[in-house]
C-alpha cells in the first residue's frame, strides 16, 4: 500500500536516493495515525507529501505544512501532537543519545502482556531498554548548516530513519486489542477502561451523531410543490410559471427523555448510552437525562462524566417501581412528543414493579425503547422483572457491547423520528 | 511568485495582518497547492479579515460569498436576468425571426447574472475567493460546493461548460456552529485560529493604535484576555478589543483604573448579561490585569 501511494503521485517519482528514508518515516506515521483511528484519505496524505516538498523539514514549517493537511478537527490535534513527537523528535541539535532499541531479531513485546486493557496508556511505548545499537559512522558527521535546505533535510532524514523506534514497538498490537473495545461486553470493561477509552468514545459519539442526523436529512425527500409561493414569483414574471417552489418538509421534532440505570451492574453500558445520546442532541428538540439507582435524578452528560443536579446514592439498590413512580408525579417530563429511552437490566432487588406508573408513563410518551444490556438468557431470572415492563414497551433490545448499544439507539432513534 | 512561508508573512504583515504562528504555511500551502483553505475557530479572531489581508497583501480582488441557512446554487452560482428577457420579449420586433436567433439572443452574457462563484471563475486574474461562514449554510449547498471546488468549472445549460482561468484561493470560514462534512473537509486544508496570545495582540494593538501608552496597552491587553476567560455569551473579538484600545486613546484616558473607564466597557461587550457579568467582577479584573503585568 505504501508503495502505491507514491507511485501514484508523479512529484513523488523522482529517483530513489536521499529522500527515501524521509517518505518512508512518513508513510509510517500516516499509518500510525490511522491505526490510531484517525481517518485520513490517500488524498489528505498525498497533499502531505507535496506540501512537505513545497516547505521543506524544519521543524516547525514541517510540523505546520502536516498539520494542516491531516488535521481536520481540534479534536484529533492532541493523538497528531504526540504522534509527530513520537516519529519527528526534536533531537536534530541533540548528540546522538544512547538509544534504547530492539535487537533485529525480536518482534517487539510480548502480546501476553497486554491482554488486559486497563494496564497501560495506549501510546505509551512498550519498548523496554534492551541495549543500545553502536552509533553508525554517519550520524557522528556535524549536521550542516540551516541554510542549505537540502543538506539538512537528508541529514534530518537519516538521522529520524535511524532512529530505530520502529513502529511495531511502540505497541501496535495493543492498538489492535484496544479496537477489540467496542465488541467486547460492557459488563466487562472497568470504570478505569472507561476512563481510558474516552477519546475513543467520543469518537464513537461523534459517529453516532452524524448518523442520527444523517438519517433525519435523507426522510426528507419527497416534494410537494408549494402553490402560494409559485404564484407569488410568477406575478413577478407576467404571471408565468416560470419558477416552481417546493415545500421543505419540516421534519417531526421529537423530544428525548433517557432514563438510565446508574446502579454499579449497569454503570459502564450508562456511561456509553449517555454519551452516545448527547452527542446526538441536535436531533432532538428537547433533551433530558434521567439517571436513578432508586430515584430519578435529572444528570448532565460533559466530556465523559455526568454531573447529578441533585442528590443520589449510589450505593442504595436499584428499585425500579419507585422510579417510575417519581417520574408519573412529574407529567412535565413528558408529552405526547417524547420518546423515552431506557436502559436498565430490570434488577429492582424484589421491590414492587409498580407497572401501573410504568404503563401511565407509556401512555403519555410517543414511545418507549428499552435497551438492557444483560444476554437475553437472564432476563427474568433472580430479581429480574422486565418482564413485567415488556408489555407496555413500544421496543425491548438487548445491546451488550457498544456496538450493540449503538446499533440500537440508531434503530431506536429512526425508528421513532 | 512566493518562494517561502515567510514572505507570504511579510506581505501580509506590510497591509496590517499579523500572522499568528504557521498561519503563514497554511496559507502558503493554500496557494501552492491550489487547495481550499478551511479555517475555523471562535467569531471574531479574524478569520475573514485573514481572507481580506490576504487579498490585499497579493493585489487581487476579494470575491466573496456569505452563506446562510437557505443558499442555493442560484444565489451562489448564476441566475438568468429573467426580468430583464421577459422586457426585451415584449419590446418586441422578434416577428419573423426564428426562434433558435431568439434564445440565442436572450440566453447570453447580458443576460447572465453573475453571482460570486462564477465572478470568482469567469475572473482573469487568481482573485481570492471568500465563502463566509459556512457552518450557516445546509447540507445541500455544502454538496454542491464540493462538487464546485473539486472541479472548478460549472456548467450552464443554455450557455455551456465555464471552466476556471485561473483557480481562485478559496477561503471558507466557520464558527463550528454546525460540523461541517468530511468530505469537505477532505478537499480543503485545515486551519484553526483561535484567539491570539498576549504577545501578539500586543503587536497588533501596537500597530494599530500607536498612540496608546505601552504600559497601559500591556494592561488592556491583558484585561481583555481576563474577561476572555470569563463565562460570557460572546467574547470580545480582536477587533472590538482595538476598537476599545482606540476609544481608551480617544477619550485621553491614560490608566485603566481612570473612572471613565466603565463607560467605554460598551465598545468591549455587546450584550448587557455580559456587561453586568464584567461589572461585578470588575475590581478583580482590573488587579488582575495589573499585577500580571507587574509580575
Amino acid at each position: 500500500m505504501p508503495h502505491a501511494l507514491v507511485l501514484s503521485c508523479p512529484q513523488l517519482r523522482k529517483p530513489p536516493g536521499r529522500n527515501v528514508g524521509m517518505q518512508h518515516r512518513l508513510l509510517q506515521f500516516f499509518q500510525a495515525l490511522r491505526a490510531h483511528g484517525m481517518r485520513l484519505s490517500p488524498s489528505e496524505t498525498t497533499d502531505a507529501l507535496r506540501a512537505v516538498r513545497e516547505v521543506g523539514i524544519e521543524r516547525k514549517v514541517f510540523r505546520a505544512a502536516l498539520s494542516t493537511c491531516l488535521v481536520k478537527t481540534e479534536e484529533d490535534r492532541p493523538l497528531f501532537s504526540e504522534l509527530f513527537d513520537r516519529f519527528f523528535p526534536p533531537s536534530v541539535n541533540n548528540r546522538p543519545r544512547r538509544r534504547k532499541t530492539i535487537p533485529d531479531g525480536d518482534e517487539g513485546p510480548d502480546p501476553r502482556h497486554r491482554a488486559h486493557l486497563g494496564n497501560a496508556h495506549l501510546l505509551r511505548p512498550s519498548t523496554q531498554p534492551r541495549g543500545s545499537r553502536p552509533t553508525p559512522q554517519r550520524l557522528s558527521r556535524p549536521l550542516a548548516p540551516q541554510d542549505d535546505r537540502h543538506r539538512v533535510s537528508t541529514a534530518l532524514a537519516e538521522r529520524v530513519f535511524d532512529n530505530s523506534d520502529h513502529p511495531e514497538a511502540i505497541g501496535w498490537s495493543r492498538i489492535t486489542d484496544a479496537r477489540g473495545w467496542i465488541d467486547r461486553p460492557m459488563t466487562q470493561l472497568t470504570e478505569a477502561d472507561v476512563r481510558e477509552l474516552l477519546p475513543q468514545l467520543e469518537r464513537l459519539a461523534r459517529a453516532f451523531a452524524r448518523r442520527v442526523g444523517r438519517r433525519q436529512k435523507l426522510a426528507r425527500t419527497g416534494k410537494r410543490l408549494d402553490f402560494r409561493r409559485t404564484f407569488r414569483w410568477s406575478v413577478s414574471r407576467g404571471g408565468v410559471l416560470f419558477r416552481l417552489a417546493w415545500h421543505r418538509r419540516q421534519p417531526r421534532q421529537i423530544d428525548l427523555l433517557a432514563l438510565c440505570d446508574l446502579s454499579h451492574s449497569v454503570a459502564t453500558a450508562s456511561t456509553f448510552f449517555l454519551s452516545l445520546l448527547s452527542a446526538a442532541r441536535f436531533a432532538f428538540r428537547r433533551c433530558r437525562f434521567y439517571g436513578f439507582v432508586d430515584e430519578p435524578v435529572e444528570v448532565d452528560f460533559i466530556s465523559g462524566v455526568w454531573y447529578p443536579s441533585g442528590k443520589i446514592d449510589l450505593s442504595a439498590r436499584s428499585d425500579y417501581g419507585r422510579t417510575f413512580c417519581h417520574l408519573s408525579n412529574r407529567p412535565e417530563a413528558f408529552s405526547r412528543n417524547t420518546l423515552l429511552l431506557i436502559l436498565g437490566d430490570g434488577r429492582t432487588n424484589r421491590r414492587p414493579a409498580e407497572r401501573s406508573s410504568f404503563r401511565k408513563i407509556a401512555r403519555q410518551c410517543r414511545a418507549v425503547v428499552w435497551v438492557n444490556p444483560e444476554p437475553v438468557e437472564r432476563w427474568n431470572t433472580g430479581d429480574s422483572v422486565i418482564r413485567a415492563y415488556a408489555s407496555d414497551c413500544d421496543l425491548l433490545l438487548q445491546a451488550a457491547t457498544p456496538r450493540e448499544l449503538m446499533g440500537a439507539l440508531e434503530f431506536a432513534v429512526r425508528r421513532y423520528q | 511568485m512566493i518562494e517561502r512561508p515567510e514572505h507570504l508573512r511579510e506581505m501580509l504583515e506590510r497591509v496590517g495582518y499579523l500572522c499568528a504562528p504557521e498561519l503563514e504555511v497554511c496559507a502558503f500551502l493554500a496557494l501552492r497547492l491550489e487547495k481550499p483553505l478551511l479555517v475555523e475557530g471562535p467569531a471574531g479572531a479574524g478569520k475573514t479579515q485573514l481572507a481580506l489581508s490576504l487579498s490585499h497583501a497579493l493585489q487581487t480582488d476579494l470575491v466573496r460569498l456569505q452563506c446562510y441557512e437557505g443558499l442555493d446554487s442560484n444565489h451562489a452560482l448564476y441566475e438568468w436576468n429573467y426580468h430583464k428577457q421577459i422586457l426585451r420579449l415584449q419590446a418586441g420586433r422578434f416577428r419573423g425571426t426564428p426562434w433558435e436567433e431568439v434564445e440565442a439572443h436572450l440566453f447570453s452574457a447580458d443576460y447572465l447574472l453573475e453571482r460570486p462563484l462564477l465572478r470568482a471563475l469567469t475572473s482573469p486574474r487568481k482573485v481570492v475567493l471568500l465563502i463566509d461562514e459556512v457552518d450557516k449554510a445546509d447540507e445541500e449547498f455544502e454538496a454542491f460546493l464540493l462538487e464546485f471546488l473539486g472541479e472548478f468549472q460549472v456548467t450552464i445549460p443554455e450557455y455551456g461548460v465555464v471552466r476556471a482561468r485561473q483557480r481562485p484561493l478559496v477561503v471558507l470560514t466557520s464558527n463550528r456552529a454546525r460540523e461541517l462534512s468530511e468530505a469537505l473537509r477532505r478537499r480543503c486544508l485545515y486551519l484553526y485560529l483561535d484567539f491570539p496570545s498576549v504577545d501578539l495582540e500586543r503587536r497588533i494593538l501596537r500597530h494599530r493604535v500607536p498612540d496608546l501608552p505601552d504600559v497601559l496597552r500591556d494592561h488592556v491587553v491583558r484585561f481583555v484576555h481576563a474577561v476572555r476567560q470569563m463565562q460570557l455569551r460572546k467574547h470580545p473579538s480582536v477587533a472590538e478589543g482595538i476598537d476599545w484600545a482606540r476609544s481608551l486613546a480617544a477619550m485621553g484616558i491614560q490608566e485603566l483604573n481612570d473612572p471613565r473607564l466603565r463607560q467605554t466597557l460598551g465598545v468591549l461587550l455587546k450584550n448587557e448579561e455580559d456587561m453586568q457579568a464584567v461589572a461585578a467582577r470588575f475590581g478583580s479584573l482590573l488587579s488582575a490585569a495589573q499585577k500580571t503585568a507587574r509580575a
